[in-house]
């Protein structure tokens, strides 16, 4: 519906590490050219916790990087390095804390 | 289904070997590819498409090898410039054109890195594959992977 924020999902319920989310981040960069993780607005295929796109905006850049299967993936940048204050920050913004 | 087709030299049945994988395109990612293009060191073209995954990471990826011409990578060079190539929807249609031209799927590959540590190799027939739920059992894989459906797909 017009007006409502885009929901931001990403897969599994679990606090990520600082070691995981600099991992994943790694591993985006030199793919994708930007130090981040992968979300979804449409459907994700499986358990997901969420945040509501400004939210997450207010202290990261999320970046519209669609893909061949998901139209509405997205990119969540990260620090670089990523400090635990910026993981406990992500993970309270989708309820994993 | 394309007739010109190499035999297959680059892949055998396995676990733990080096990836024969040179170089990569890749069309989707959720924090790792999801399905793209690959070129092995041999000059084997497959298409790859995730299958299942480590349901709590993704780290543990299984993908379906699709052969494709030796000649479709140069053509998907020209549409997208290179290895590094980002998706962009403009390019949908040609891309799409050229990966038509796989064919039936050969492996199943269990990996947390196409060009990597390649786990467990598997030849597959195209109707195990619309069989096989339990990628765990077919690979004898001892990590749990969740089937994820032929194709990764995020419905709007």
């Amino acid at each position: 519906m017009a007006g409502e924020p885009e929901i931001l999902k990403r897969l599994g319920m679990s606090r990520e590490s600082v070691v995981r989310l600099s991992r994943k981040a790694a591993e985006a960069e030199a793919a994708l050219g930007i130090h981040g993780v992968s979300v979804t607005a449409g459907t994700p295929r499986g358990p997901a916790s969420t945040a509501p796109r400004p939210n997450v905006e207010q202290h990261f850049c999320v970046h519209n990087t669609s893909t061949r299967a998901d139209p509405l993936h997205r990119t969540i940048e990260l620090p670089k390095p990523i400090t635990q204050q910026a993981a406990d920050l992500f993970n309270q913004l989708f309820g994993r804390s | 289904m394309n007739k010109q087709i190499s035999p297959n030299q680059s892949w055998r049945e396995g676990v733990n070997y080096s990836s024969p994988v040179q170089k990569v395109l890749i069309f989707g990612w959720y924090d790792g590819p999801t399905d793209g293009v690959l070129q092995c060191g041999d000059g084997q073209v497959y298409r790859f498409d995730l299958l299942a995954w480590e349901p709590a990471t993704q780290d543990l990826r299984v993908f379906g090898l699709f052969p494709m011409p030796s000649a479709s990578w140069e053509q998907l060079i020209a549409i997208c410039g290179g290895p590094g190539f980002r998706w962009q929807e403009q390019l949908r249609q040609p891309i799409e054109d050229v990966i038509r031209q796989a064919g039936d799927v050969e492996w199943v590959v269990a990996t947390e890195d196409l060009q990597g540590e390649i786990l467990r190799v598997k030849a597959i027939r195209p109707d195990e594959l619309a069989r096989v739920t339990n990628w765990n059992a077919f690979l004898g894989l001892t990590q749990e992977v969740h089937d994820i459906g032929p194709y990764l797909k995020f419905e709007e």
